[in-house]
């Protein structure tokens, strides 16, 4: 019996091992090192992007070939590195944007960016599991800090609710989750991918049992994407918690949940096509048409985009719902520029303050085109691009969508989603006619410091000069999505 | 055979039955108590399946600490379970319809499928495990196989720790607290006032 150990198998599982100690040595750092004040929160601030930083080379830098280890629970490859990147970057960004509104909302507490870790942490186990338990765990670990983070601002009533809210939905969302993996496990006799993609072949394909597993599977990672009928909790949940914990929640577990579910369609029920792509498909229309209808009424900066994302989420899964090479790509092109448009929004919002009081009304907008020409300009380019109007990020993302759903035959899918998306034009245009048209008389203004002006110009210019270099991106993502097939 | 479907009947009507009560009665500590009484069967069945570890995990965890803490919660907190129960009769129609579906679901589910015909099924993988009890069989695994797992889970509390005193700690300047390196730099001119005490007058103070 070899005994031995092969070392060199895992520096791939590296990142995730430093990134757990960093942890661990962050919590003893934050508890020796006190600090109510706010320049002891940009010490900790800074340790903690240090920490994501160095798992970022280390997934870079980690060998991107695809390999299974620890008993196949984890797997590695290029969809797994390219995701694990994009959470890591994403999650770096968020913290250098929380910055200026954690001091005017005085959350000074390391235990901030110390759960955002986590967070983060669990998002790469979701990413790199192969079987459904190691899946769990990550979900959970994410989850467990999103509800914490969620509720942080003990003094605000909404703030509690929200966690609560969060809280109380992700078990009972986890608890089917549960359910159905316990049945798959009946049926099949093993959780992990791979194999379950080699066994569920045989099975005839409408055995009720395993439709059923499929169901409950499915929807419990649409809770945590908030698709719809699923989302019940998102605009709540958006809205109660601190600006800066909605932009993470917006951005950066979509990003882990979209690769999720890419997987777990692709592998395990890569051959069981016929239960889920209907569920998919319903799931879909009905997120993208709650989305849309949704947010025309709102009021709240924040409920807004909970119904962006909603609508979004369902973009990303009207793609998938094809079940092609050409849907994998094109929902991984849009979930990248989703990230990046949502992520140049939350900029904004999380900077809108008057008097050092966080404003989240559409209305505070209204006449900042006279008064900050940057960021009128920046958040029109931004909300362009989520309506999907070309020439921005957002068109090319729709179009090689659409392009891929008819190209497998499903028209009637793609009409729906372009009539959506015609709809949830209205209120992203809306708010540019606030911006531009409306007057004012109380100013606001945007608290932003260097790094998050820097995100924002940065985002704003990769949004509206996609076309440009949309090519090299997407010959990237078909390189990435040949390791799922 | 007979005798241990006899008992299975028991245990799962009992439990059945008591977890209904859960939900309906009126007292607060008897809902507390039957969830008691369900865990008590729950973990029965448990043992009738030959998983003796999870059955005694279930009355260690579960009755031995939630149970009882739920006990105290109700007992302890001033909660008003009668505007609680406000909204039971109105959302209970939809509850019970959303629950019977699920129900009708699974049933059919379950009548539908043709145990024989699985390739992988549960009654094999439960053969290779006969010989050895349920808890030296997770006890091979949990360390080896399953490694990393367990330090995932270990994450997990971490994290609920953490929670924890996040959310419930608030600093108060009037609490007071322990300061070591205080107390060790004491000299003894702060804390010691010597005086000289004439006989028959004491001092001042």
């Amino acid at each position: 019996m070899e005994t031995s150990i092969n070392f060199s198998k895992f520096l791939v599982i590296l990142p995730e091992i430093f990134l757990t100690l960093w942890i661990l040595f962050f919590i003893i750092f934050g508890v020796f090192a006190g600090g109510g004040n706010l320049a002891k929160q940009r010490m900790f601030t800074l340790v903690a992007i240090l920490g994501l930083v160095v798992t970022f080379i280390l997934i870079f830098t980690s060998d991107w070939r695809a390999a299974r280890l620890l008993s196949d629970l984890f797997v590695q490859d290029r969809l797994a590195v390219f995701m694990k990147l994009l959470v890591t970057f994403t999650g770096i960004c968020i913290l250098l944007i929380s910055e200026k509104y954690r001091s005017f909302e005085k959350l000074f507490i390391y235990e901030y960016p110390l759960l955002i870790l986590f967070s983060v942490l669990g998002m790469l186990i979701m990413i790199s599991s192969n079987d459904f338990i190691s899946l769990y765990m990550g979900v959970e670990l994410q989850s467990l800090s999103l509800y914490v983070l969620a509720s942080m601002k003990k003094d605000s009533n909404k703030s509690s609710e929200a966690g609560l809210k969060y809280f109380i939905l992700g078990t009972l969302a986890s608890g089917f989750f549960l359910f159905g993996v316990s049945m798959l496990f009946g049926i099949a006799g093993t959780t992990t991918y791979t194999e379950l993609s080699v066994i569920l072949v045989n099975i005839d394909n409408y055995s009720p049992l395993l439709a059923l597993a499929v169901v409950m599977i499915i929807s419990s990672i649409a809770f945590k994407l908030s698709a719809a009928p699923f989302h019940m909790w998102t605009p709540d949940v958006y809205e109660g918690c601190p600006t800066t914990v909605t932009a993470f929640i917006a951005v950066v577990p979509k990003i882990a949940a979209v690769a999720v579910i890419i997987r777990i369609l692709y592998i395990p029920f890569g051959n069981i096509y016929d239960i889920w792509y209907q569920i998919l498909a319903m799931v879909a229309i009905i997120s993208i048409f709650v989305g849309a209808f949704g947010a025309i009424v709102q009021e709240n900066i924040k409920r807004l985009m909970a119904y962006s994302t909603i609508g979004s989420i369902g973009f990303v899964l009207l793609a998938l719902s094809s079940g092609s090479q050409q849907a994998l790509e094109s929902s991984l092109i849009y979930i990248v520029i989703y990230s990046l448009s949502v992520l140049g929004c939350f900029v904004i919002i999380v900077s809108m303050e008057k008097d050092n009081v966080a404003l989240e009304k559409i209305t505070d907008l209204s006449g900042i085109s006279r008064t900050d020409p940057f960021s009128a300009i920046c958040f029109s380019i931004l909300l362009l691009s989520l309506a999907g109007l070309p020439p921005f990020a957002g068109f090319v993302g729709k179009f090689y969508i659409f392009r891929s759903l008819i190209s497998e035959g499903f028209v009637e899918l793609a009409v729906l989603g372009i009539i959506g998306s015609v709809i949830s034009a209205y209120y992203y245009l809306r708010i540019v006619k606030i911006m531009y048209l409306d007057e004012t008389e109380e100013q606001i203004i945007f608290g932003y410091n260097f790094s998050s002006k820097l995100i924002l110009g940065i985002s704003s210019i990769l949004v509206i000069s996609f076309l440009l270099y949309a090519k090299s991106v997407v010959s990237f993502i078909e390189y990435i999505s040949y390791s799922v097939s | 055979m007979t005798v241990l479907s006899l008992f299975f009947y028991l245990f799962a009507s009992v439990s059945l039955t008591s977890s209904v009560l859960v939900v309906v009665s009126r007292n607060p500590v008897h809902s507390v108590l039957f969830l008691i009484l369900t865990f008590f069967n729950c973990a029965a069945l448990f043992v009738l399946m030959g998983a003796e570890f999870l059955a005694m995990l279930l009355l260690v965890v579960y009755i031995g600490a939630i149970a009882v803490l739920f006990l105290f919660v109700v007992m302890m907190l001033n909660i008003d379970f009668a505007t609680l129960r406000k909204g039971m009769s109105k959302n209970a129609p939809i509850g019970v319809l959303v629950g019977l579906v699920l129900f009708i679901e699974i049933v059919v589910s379950i009548l539908g499928m043709n145990f024989e015909e699985l390739p992988n099924s549960f009654s094999e993988a439960q053969i290779t495990y006969n010989e050895i009890e349920n808890t030296r069989a997770l006890g091979m695994v949990l360390y080896t196989q399953y490694a990393y797992l367990f330090q995932c889970a270990g994450l997990i509390l971490l994290v609920a720790m953490i929670g924890a005193i996040v959310l419930t700690h608030r600093k108060r300047d009037t609490v007071r607290r322990q300061s070591v390196i205080k107390q060790v730099l004491r000299s003894r001119d702060q804390s010691i006032d010597i005086k000289k005490v004439e006989i028959g007058k004491g001092t001042s103070k």
